[in-house]
């Protein structure tokens, strides 16, 4: 790396199943209480789906529910359109946050040796029993709420200790080395 | 006539569509559907097709991949060339060209469901379409030792032979084809 280069950006990866609902929500959230910090050096957040591809979802907007459930605590969710997650970039992410154990298990016995943490969003906060987040597709509005005030409170939770502040604490670190080297021309 | 077996007049039953579908598709579901194929062939059900394709195999990297090593070679000792499978991510747009859908988990069947809509008994995990109660997902099999791949081989079989005689596979094997005029089955010609 070249003096007074910052190195790339630490890189967070939300990952449910078809990036409509749970993982572009969950990555919002995060993005908030990052931006909260009136910090520059926060990670990057990024969310994509694992069968995207295959259920055809590829580029549609958030679940309606989701969408109206976000604007109620004034997270936008509109301009959100569903991706896949890309396997060639999988590596990039140091943390990648999934909502149900199979997901975990899927990524992880896909991309051995994994460079990556790989973790339910609610093992992420510490939790140690039902470590998966139910899928909310087709579910009453309420389900969206009380899974919209979960997962905020799980990952204000997990800024403070685990893998999440972990992540923060080397995005914190690089920044300040990149600052504290003299540009040399 | 009738006293063979009861698929050798095969125009008598109308075209059938199976997908077996898993994670990667480089495990479980190609084994699967070789089993299947093989189930099929013998009992001269030509009016049957089988297919295989995953649910995350784009996500995962897996498309084009083959099986691995040791899954190729249990399966060899199983009589099963597996060596020509390639990694298939399911197209959602061929959804409604399967008549059943076999899945792994119910993780699979809740994501199709969700997103499809379909009818009930379309898409079923390999133990409820062979009616077993209890625990309804068959366990990956991605970077088990041999004796678990034997191990799966070994429950592939079975619950394929339960599916066989009973329940939504074998009613889709012996349907009457719905396109001929008099309701009754064609018979074949000699």
């Amino acid at each position: 790396m070249k003096p007074g280069h910052a190195s790339p950006p630490i890189k967070i990866l939300f990952v449910c199943t078809a990036n409509r609902s749970r993982s572009p929500m969950a990555a919002a959230i995060l993005r908030r209480l990052l931006s909260e910090r009136q910090y520059d050096g926060n990670p990057l957040v990024e969310s994509a789906g694992i069968c995207v591809s295959e259920l055809g979802h590829v580029g549609l907007p958030a679940g309606t529910e989701m969408v109206k459930a976000a604007a109620r605590r004034n997270y936008d969710l509109s301009a959100h359109a569903a991706q896949p997650i890309n396997p060639t970039r999988f590596n990039e992410f140091a943390l990648v946050v999934v909502m149900e154990s199979w997901q975990a298990k899927a990524l992880s016995d896909s991309f051995r040796p994994l460079s990556n943490v790989v973790v339910t969003l609610r093992e992420l906060a510490g939790m140690t029993d039902d470590l998966d987040m139910p899928d909310v597709a087709w579910q009453p509005a309420g389900v969206f709420e009380s899974y919209l005030a979960e997962a905020e409170r799980l990952l204000a939770t997990s800024m403070r200790s685990g893998p999440l502040a972990d992540v923060l604490a080397s995005a914190a670190a690089n920044h300040l080395k990149a600052e504290d080297t003299p540009y040399v021309g | 006539m009738g006293d063979s077996s009861r698929f050798t007049q095969r125009d008598s039953f109308a075209p059938a569509n199976v997908l077996v579908m898993c994670t990667a598709n480089r495990g479980r579901s190609p084994i699967a559907e070789a089993i299947l194929r093989r189930k099929l062939a013998e009992r001269g059900c030509a009016h049957v097709s089988v297919e295989s394709a995953g649910i995350c195999v784009h996500e995962l990297g897996r498309t084009g991949m083959q099986v691995s090593k040791l899954t190729a070679e249990v399966a060899a000792r199983h009589g099963f060339d597996l060596s020509r499978h390639r990694a298939r991510p399911f197209d959602a747009k061929r959804f409604n060209e399967f008549d059943l859908i076999v899945v792994m988990e119910g993780w699979q069947a809740k994501a199709l469901h969700d997103v499809f809509h379909p009818h009930d008994g379309k898409v079923l995990t390999l133990r409820q379409l062979a009616g077993e109660s209890g625990d309804p997902d068959t366990p990956d099999v991605a970077g088990v030792p041999a004796d678990a791949l034997d191990a799966y081989f070994v429950e592939a079989e079975r619950c394929l032979d339960a599916a066989l005689e009973n329940g939504r596979l074998a009613e889709l094997i012996s349907r009457a084809p719905s396109r001929t005029a008099s309701g009754s089955p064609t018979e074949e010609t000699a």
